[in-house]
C-alpha cells in the first residue's frame, strides 16, 4: 500500500514536471516564432534595406536616384518622386506622404526633399556629371521642387559622397567626449553664402536650456492628439510592416542597445500612448542628456519653400560630413513642429520666441534643429523604398 | 483496415513530400514573383531551402517499407511528416496548402494504424521530443541571421535536436552534444534573450531525456 502510494506520488510529481516543461517549451516556441517573425537576428537583411546594399552599383541617373533615396527625411517618410531621363532628373514632392498636423506647412517635407537633392547632386558629380539645379522651376507646379539638368563634367571625388551609405540618424546615447577641434568651423564652412546658416549651442548653459525646450516640446507634441496620431502613423512595429511599407521609424532605429531592442521586439507592439511616453523618456534621459552640441539651421524665412530646400541640402551636407568623421547626428524637430502647430491653430507662439532667444540671430529664424556627438553605438539602417518605386 | 491506413499514409506522405520539395524549389527560384501564393516572404531563398530540406525528410520517411515498422519507427515517421507539415505553413505561403494537408493526413493515418503504440512511444520519449522541438526553435531564430551566424545556429539547433536520441548509444556524446548545441549559439547571441532561454530549457529537457532514454530497450526502434 505504501509502495503504491509512493509510486503514485512519484508519478504525479513526474507528470507535473513534464507538464511544466511542456508549457515552458510551448512558451519558448512562441517566443522563438516571434523572434523569427520580427527578425531579432539579421534585422536589416530584408528587401526593405536592399538600397543600402546596392546603391553603389546602379548606373547613370538610376544610381543618382539610388543615392537620393538614402537621404534623411522626416519620420523616414521619403516624400519624393523622381522623373529621370539621361539629361534631366525632376524631383517632385509626394504629397500623399505629408505628416498632417505634425508638419502642417510642409516645412520638414521640403527639408527632406532638399536632403535628397543634395545626395543626388553628390552622386552626379561623383560619376563625372555636372548637375545644374533649378529650385521650384515652374511657379504653376509647386510639387516640382527641383529640376536637375545633367551634362558631361568632371569627376569630383567627395568624402561626403562616400559617407552616403553610412549616414543614419543616431538616436542612441552619445559619449561625453568633446567634439574634434575645428569640427564646427568646418561644418559652418559647408554653408553657401547668403543661404541657410548653422548656429551651434555648445556651452553647458545653452545645451541645458535647449534640452529643456526639447523635452517640453516633446511633451507638447504627445499631449496634442492630432500631432501624436499623425506621427505614430509612420511607426513600423514589426518586420511585416517594414517590408510592406519600406519607410517609417522602426524599433531598430531607436538607438537602444541590442538586448533592449530584442526585448522590445518580443513584446507586443506598443500603443501610441506607450510610444509617446517612451519618446519623451528617451528625449529626457538620452537625447538631451548626452548631446555634446546642438545645431540649429537658420534662414530669413523658414516658411519659404526655396529656403527650406536649401536648408535641407545644407543639413544633408552637415550630416554626411559628421558621418565621414565617425560622429553621430540626430534630427530633433519637436520644437519647430510645435512652432508650426501653434501658428496653424492661430495660437500665441509658445516655443518660437524661446528658441529665437536661444539662437540669438536677429533677422533670421530657426528652420530645423539637431544634436551632435560621439556615438556610444552605431546608428542602424532604416528601411527604404526601392528606386523602381520612386521613379516615374 | 490497418493495411489500408498504412497504404494511404504512404501515398499521401510520398505525394505531400514530393509536392513540398517542388514548392520549396518554386520559392527559391520564383518566390519574389509569385506574390501572395508564396507568402510574400522577405527571404524566399533560405525559406525555400528549409522547405526543400523538411519536405525531403518527410519524403524519405514516407517511402514504402518491406518490414512491419516498430513502434519507435512509426512514431519517427509521424514526427517526420507532422513537423514539416506544420512548420512549412509559415515558409512558402499558399504553395504549402496541398502538401501540408497531405503530410498532416499521412501523419494522422500513420497514428490511426497503431494509435496505442504511437501514444506509448510519444509518452516515453516526450522529454526527447521537447528537446528536439527546442532545437527546431534555435534553427527558426537563426533562419533570419546573416552568415555565418545562420549556419552556426542551424548546426547548434540540429545538435540539440539530435542529442537525446543518441543517448542510447553514448551518454557522454549525448551530453556533450547537448551542452555544445545549447550553450554555443546562446552565448554568441545572448542579447536576443530568446536563445539563452531556449538553451536553458534545452539543457533541462535534454537532461531529463538523456536520463530516461539512456536505459537500453526503452524504445522499440
Amino acid at each position: 500500500m505504501k509502495q503504491d502510494q509512493a509510486i503514485s506520488r512519484r508519478g504525479i510529481l513526474r507528470g507535473t514536471g513534464i507538464g511544466v516543461l511542456t508549457i515552458a517549451v510551448a512558451g519558448g516556441g512562441v517566443t522563438s516564432y516571434r523572434a523569427y517573425d520580427n527578425r531579432l537576428l539579421g534585422a536589416t537583411g530584408g528587401d526593405a534595406f536592399d538600397t543600402w546594399r546596392h546603391w553603389h552599383g546602379e548606373p547613370g541617373p538610376r544610381g543618382m536616384v539610388a543615392a537620393a533615396v538614402l537621404a534623411a527625411s522626416p519620420h523616414n517618410t521619403q516624400p519624393w518622386i523622381f522623373h529621370a531621363t539621361n539629361t534631366r532628373i525632376d524631383l517632385r514632392a509626394d504629397l500623399s506622404r505629408r505628416m498632417g498636423d505634425t508638419d502642417p506647412y510642409g516645412r520638414e517635407l521640403q527639408v527632406g526633399l532638399g536632403c535628397a537633392l543634395e545626395n543626388l547632386v553628390l552622386a552626379a558629380q561623383q560619376c563625372g556629371v555636372e548637375a545644374r539645379v533649378s529650385l521650384l522651376p515652374d511657379p504653376d507646379d509647386p510639387q516640382l521642387v527641383a529640376r536637375v539638368d545633367l551634362a558631361a563634367g568632371e569627376v569630383r571625388q567627395s568624402a561626403l559622397y562616400d559617407a552616403i551609405g553610412n549616414r543614419h540618424t543616431n538616436r542612441g546615447p552619445y559619449t561625453d567626449e568633446p567634439l574634434p577641434d575645428g569640427l564646427l568651423d568646418d561644418l559652418t564652412a559647408l554653408a553657401d553664402a547668403d543661404g541657410p546658416t548653422p548656429i551651434w549651442l555648445t556651452t553647458a548653459e545653452a545645451r541645458r536650456d535647449m534640452g529643456a525646450l526639447m523635452v517640453e516640446a516633446a511633451r507638447a507634441v504627445t499631449a496634442d492628439e492630432a500631432q501624436s496620431t499623425d506621427g505614430f502613423r509612420w511607426f513600423r512595429a514589426d518586420s511585416d510592416a517594414i517590408e510592406r511599407h519600406r519607410d517609417g521609424l522602426t524599433l531598430d532605429g531607436q538607438g537602444l542597445g541590442n538586448l533592449m531592442t530584442s526585448v522590445a521586439k518580443l513584446l507586443p507592439a506598443s500603443s501610441r500612448e506607450d510610444g509617446d511616453a517612451f519618446w519623451v523618456d528617451q528625449t529626457r534621459k538620452v537625447h538631451t542628456k548626452t548631446a555634446t552640441a546642438y545645431g540649429v539651421l537658420t534662414v530669413a524665412d523658414p516658411h519659404d519653400p526655396a529656403q527650406q530646400l536649401a536648408g535641407g541640402r545644407l543639413l544633408q551636407r552637415i550630416h554626411l560630413a559628421v558621418t565621414a568623421r565617425e560622429l553621430a547626428l540626430q534630427h530633433m524637430n519637436q520644437i519647430t513642429e510645435r512652432i508650426d502647430r501653434d501658428l496653424s491653430l492661430g495660437r500665441p507662439p509658445v516655443f518660437g520666441p524661446r528658441l529665437a532667444a536661444l539662437v540669438a540671430q536677429p533677422g533670421r529664424e530657426p528652420l530645423v534643429a539637431f544634436r551632435l556627438g560621439r556615438p556610444v553605438r552605431a546608428g542602424r539602417l532604416s528601411p527604404r523604398r526601392p528606386t523602381t518605386e520612386v521613379m516615374s | 483496415m490497418n493495411v489500408r491506413r498504412e497504404r494511404f499514409a504512404t501515398w499521401s506522405g510520398l505525394l505531400g513530400g514530393l509536392l513540398g520539395v517542388v514548392a520549396g524549389f518554386l520559392q527559391i527560384v520564383a518566390g519574389t514573383k509569385l506574390g501572395a501564393w508564396s507568402g510574400l516572404k522577405a527571404d524566399p531563398v533560405p525559406l525555400g531551402a528549409l522547405t526543400v530540406a523538411l519536405s525531403g525528410i518527410a519524403l524519405i520517411a514516407a517511402l514504402p517499407r518491406s518490414w512491419r515498422p516498430g513502434s519507435g519507427h512509426r512514431a519517427a515517421v509521424v514526427a517526420a511528416e507532422l513537423v514539416p507539415g506544420l512548420v512549412c505553413f509559415t515558409t512558402v505561403g499558399r504553395l504549402w496548402w496541398l502538401p501540408g494537408v497531405l503530410l498532416l493526413s499521412a501523419a494522422a493515418a500513420e497514428i490511426g494504424a497503431a494509435p496505442a503504440e504511437v501514444a506509448r512511444v510519444t509518452r516515453d520519449a516526450w522529454p526527447a521530443i521537447l528537446t528536439s522541438m527546442l532545437g527546431v526553435c534555435l534553427i527558426l531564430v537563426a533562419s533570419t541571421a546573416d552568415q555565418p551566424v545562420l549556419w552556426l545556429g542551424v548546426g547548434c539547433g540540429l545538435t540539440v535536436a539530435a542529442a537525446p536520441w543518441i543517448a542510447g548509444r553514448s551518454v557522454p556524446i549525448a551530453v556533450g552534444a547537448l551542452l555544445l548545441g545549447a550553450v554555443l549559439f546562446a552565448s554568441i547571441t545572448w542579447w536576443t534573450a530568446v536563445t539563452p532561454l531556449v538553451g536553458v530549457l534545452a539543457l533541462v529537457t535534454g537532461g531529463v531525456a538523456i536520463r530516461s532514454l539512456r536505459r537500453p530497450g526503452r524504445l522499440d526502434c
